[in-house]
């Protein structure tokens, strides 16, 4: 007997060990969104019930609005829950995930990403938004929408990113081993493009399903208390204008049908025109630098409080991180500054 | 459902707890139901086919017991001869016409196409049932073992059954005998934690043999005999080199898994496989190679047919007769009848220049004892060996011939160019310096298996650390660099657009 228990035990611990570091070996294995910035993961760094904003959407949110700017101007906590060519749908079960760690004053959800007829672009942009994502209720309730016509094996593999990176062990890079979650979401990059940015085009309609996930995300934010707001970052003509227009076009018609449901929406090329300088604030032609997302955040800012009293929390030493994370990504900056290198192929 | 799957990795835990839970007098009921569910994952309709080989095989044992009691000794022997004549016929009758049927067609065509006589082939579309060729032999080796008496025939139909498809060893082997596995079904196996460490420890090594070593080396023959063509002599060298240890590797896991699972479970298994690189002749390699089917044909095929005791001439046809039968066996194609008939050829010519062989040592005062001497013989022993595995992985003989040629470089193509050798072989640096280490450590692991050093003893003498240190880099290593799972393609992940 008392064999049989010394046995269990040595199975137990071993069985432990195992897990712990199989956690930690999935964790360096795992493929980070937006690099350094490992997307959605970090959201799990900040304190819960930290949060005053929570943003989400595609790459032109995690380029134009940077949450640190936000601490440093205003004291408002924020995150960008960003990630590429994320879905209205994508947006949904983020938001969701969100709420069961922060109750945000006021969500905030980019606009761009709005045109796609469909719950999720491709599989690398599914698994970009989620699986930095935790295994729990909302991962699972994910994976049975998104991926409902998917074999048992796929869905395991959202489960266990471990069963599709384990092959990473080739091409690891620095930032597997160093994330750096005080970015808040957001992506650094200093390097400089003109895009044409053409009159804004007439409405076009926003896809059903966009439409659908979009009401969803109001209910959620109803049901917990916070206030929803969305936002349209600048962008120029990347390909054609035809393409633009389209798009764009999603930006104007949702100005109207938000403004009949009193949803606040900055539309910042048609509200403040003059904000952006298409010569000096893109990093290519539809998406913001970092000295364009400084003066879109400062700005936003601004509307975020008149939209709902944020407390200042700068004074607060609860906070302190927040300060010291500041610190780091002033520091970054810095140097990006000098010495700017192009994220383009690191998402 | 293979070993390297995730459904097994679910599949075997599941029926070790049923297993361990269950009371004695039931299990051998519920191995049989996870055996043939375990064997229905790939076509539940061949199932019947199994069963029919285990029904005839099971008649067979109990008519032979019924055919034992008669007195009069003609009748006796005859009922005997007609039992086994039957049971042989029957099974055989159906591993032909699952497994050589097309093969017998196309053949027959094909002569009848050279003596100008023109003829469909029949349609025949038929899958093989998967193991067939396992089952069937392990099914057979009971008739005779109770025609020798070397068995009693059993008389429960349904532990019978699990003998035959008794799932660790069910579609690739070891082939078991009645003698061994059968009466083990009877035993009353209790959780031994020394017992079922050991059968992990060695399932563990079967994994890492088949999804880090097989599964790499497998990449890079494949990227060069697929494109044998377009390939230099040296690559194929190499090529065919590899393939010796992917095939090693290959076997030999599924075999180290099955005896490993078993042994989690209480049943000893045959050993397979015992470090076949280190033969120093090619009956050497024999004895070491896919131990459980070489002394199936010994017992039940040379043994019958005369062995060693008609006479050198009549043992060298029978040896041929083996070999060639052997090639047939794994798998329908005259490029395999080829490869068992480069075999029994290499033993024959071997055993007919050993005179001359040991003149030759004589008189140059050769100690065929040194070192020296058994590295040269591993080394030509390997080098043949190798040479008929070209006709094993070659997708026919003629491409077989093909590449020899280029490996000898009398096919007036270039033998080496400088240039990314490493890259032709679908390997990356990271994956061939992997591949090195990994194919050092199956080196390192023969070699005490050949001094007689038993690596899992020592492992388990070692302290905690040590010992628990082995156990995840192991199960890691095989987690981290094994192929297996959707795969990753970095490329996905680059923003294209927008």
């Amino acid at each position: 007997m008392k064999k049989t228990i010394k046995w269990l035990a040595a199975i137990a611990v071993f069985l432990l060990v195992g897990v712990l570091l199989f956690g930690e070996i999935s964790e360096v294995l795992r493929r980070k969104s937006g690099a350094e910035s490992d997307m959605v993961h970090s959201f799990y760094e900040i304190e819960e019930d930290t949060l005053d904003v929570l943003f989400l959407g595609s790459s032109h949110l995690y380029y134009g609005v940077q949450p640190n700017v936000l601490w440093r101007d205003y004291g408002i906590t924020s995150y960008d829950m960003g990630s590429s060519e994320q879905t209205a749908a994508t947006s949904y079960f983020l938001l969701k995930e969100a709420f069961t760690r922060q109750k945000p004053k006021i969500v905030v959800l980019e606009s761009y990403y709005l045109w796609y007829n469909g719950l999720y672009n491709s599989e690398a942009r599914l698994r970009q938004a989620f699986d930095g994502m935790r295994f729990g209720k909302t991962k699972l309730e994910m994976i049975d929408t998104m991926l409902a016509d998917q074999g048992l094996k796929t869905k395991l593999t959202y489960c266990l990113p471990f069963v599709k990176y384990h092959g990473r062990w080739e091409s690891l890079e620095d930032y597997d081993f160093h994330t750096k979650p005080y970015l808040k979401g957001a992506r650094i990059d200093y390097t400089v493009a003109v895009p044409e940015q053409p009159e804004l085009p007439a409405a076009s309609g926003i896809p059903e399903i966009s439409l659908t996930w979009l009401g969803k995300i109001q209910e959620l934010c109803e049901a917990n208390g916070a206030k929803f707001a969305m936002l349209a970052v600048p962008y120029g003509v990347e390909t054609d204008r035809e393409r633009y227009d389209r798009r764009q076009g999603i930006n104007v018609a949702l100005e109207e049908l938000l403004a009949e449901e009193g949803v606040p929406f900055f539309f910042c090329q048609k509200n403040e025109p003059d904000l952006i300088d298409p010569a000096t604030d893109y990093r290519d032609k539809t998406h913001l630098n970092t000295a364009g997302a400084e003066k879109l955040t400062a700005r936003l800012g601004a509307w975020l409080e008149e939209l709902c009293p944020l407390p200042d929390h700068r004074e607060d030493p609860a906070y302190a991180q927040w300060e010291e994370d500041l610190a780091l990504y002033e520091a970054d900056t810095a140097a990006q500054r000098e010495h700017p290198e192009s994220t383009a192929d690191v998402i | 459902m293979l070993f390297n799957s995730l459904e097994f990795l679910l599949f075997f835990p599941a029926v070790c707890l049923g297993y361990y839970v269950i009371p004695h007098r039931f299990r051998y009921l519920f191995l049989l139901a996870c055996s043939y569910f375990f064997y229905m994952c790939w076509n539940p309709q061949y199932a019947l086919l199994m069963l029919t080989s285990t029904a005839i095989t099971y008649a067979s044992g109990l008519l032979l017991a019924r055919a034992n009691a008669i007195r009069e000794e003609r009748r006796r022997l005859r009922a005997r001869k007609w039992c086994v004549a039957v049971s042989f016929v029957s099974n055989l009758a159906i591993l032909f016409f699952f497994k050589y049927f097309q093969f017998a067609a196309d053949t027959v065509i094909r002569v009848l196409h050279m003596i100008q006589i023109e003829a469909q082939p029949p349609a025949f579309d038929v899958i093989l049932p998967v193991g067939i060729s396992f089952y069937t032999f392990q099914a057979l080796s009971y008739t005779v073992d109770v025609y020798r008496g070397e068995i009693y025939a059993e008389k429960n139909f349904l532990k019978y059954a699990l003998f035959v498809s008794f799932f660790p060893q069910l579609v690739a082997g070891p082939i078991e005998r009645s003698k061994n596995l059968l009466i083990q079904i009877n035993e009353r196996h209790r959780f031994d934690f020394a017992r079922v460490r050991d059968g992990l420890l060695l399932m563990l090594y079967g994994f890492f043999q088949k999804v880090v070593l097989a599964e790499y080396l497998g990449m890079a023959v494949d990227g060069i005999y697929n494109t044998y063509a377009e390939r230099t002599g040296f690559q194929l060298l190499v090529a065919t080199v590899l393939f010796a240890f992917q095939i090693y590797c290959d076997f030999g896991s599924y075999s180290n898994i099955a005896i490993g699972a078993a042994r989690v479970m209480g049943f000893r298994l045959m050993e397979n496989f015992n470090t076949p690189y280190f033969a120093v002749s090619v009956s050497d390699f024999w004895r070491r190679w896919h131990i459980s089917l070489s002394t199936w044909f010994r017992d039940y095929l040379y043994i019958p047919l005369g062995g060693n005791r008609k006479g050198r001439v009549r043992k060298w046809f029978n040896l041929m007769v083996v070999f060639v039968t052997s090639g047939l066996w794994h798998g329908a194609s005259w490029h395999f009848v080829f490869w068992g008939f480069l075999n029994g050829a290499y033993q024959v010519i071997g055993e007919w220049l050993r005179p001359l062989r040991r003149e030759i040592n004589r008189v140059f005062g050769v100690d065929e004892s040194a070192f020296s001497h058994r590295l040269l013989r591993a080394l030509l022993t390997f080098a043949l060996i190798d040479i008929s595995w070209i006709f094993f992985r070659a997708s026919g003989g003629r491409d077989g011939v093909q590449i020899l040629l280029r490996i000898l470089g009398l096919a007036g193509t270039r033998w080496f160019t400088w240039g990314d050798n490493l890259a032709a072989m679908g390997l990356t640096r990271n994956t061939a310096e992997l591949l090195a280490v990994s194919l050092l450590i199956l080196f390192v692991v023969d070699l005490c298996r050949y001094r007689g050093l038993r690596l899992t003893e020592w492992i388990v003498r070692q302290g905690l650390w040590f010992r628990w240190l082995v156990y995840f880099a192991g199960i890691f290593g095989i987690l981290i660099f094994g192929v297996y799972g959707p795969g990753y393609d970095a490329s996905q992940f680059i923003y294209f657009q927008f």
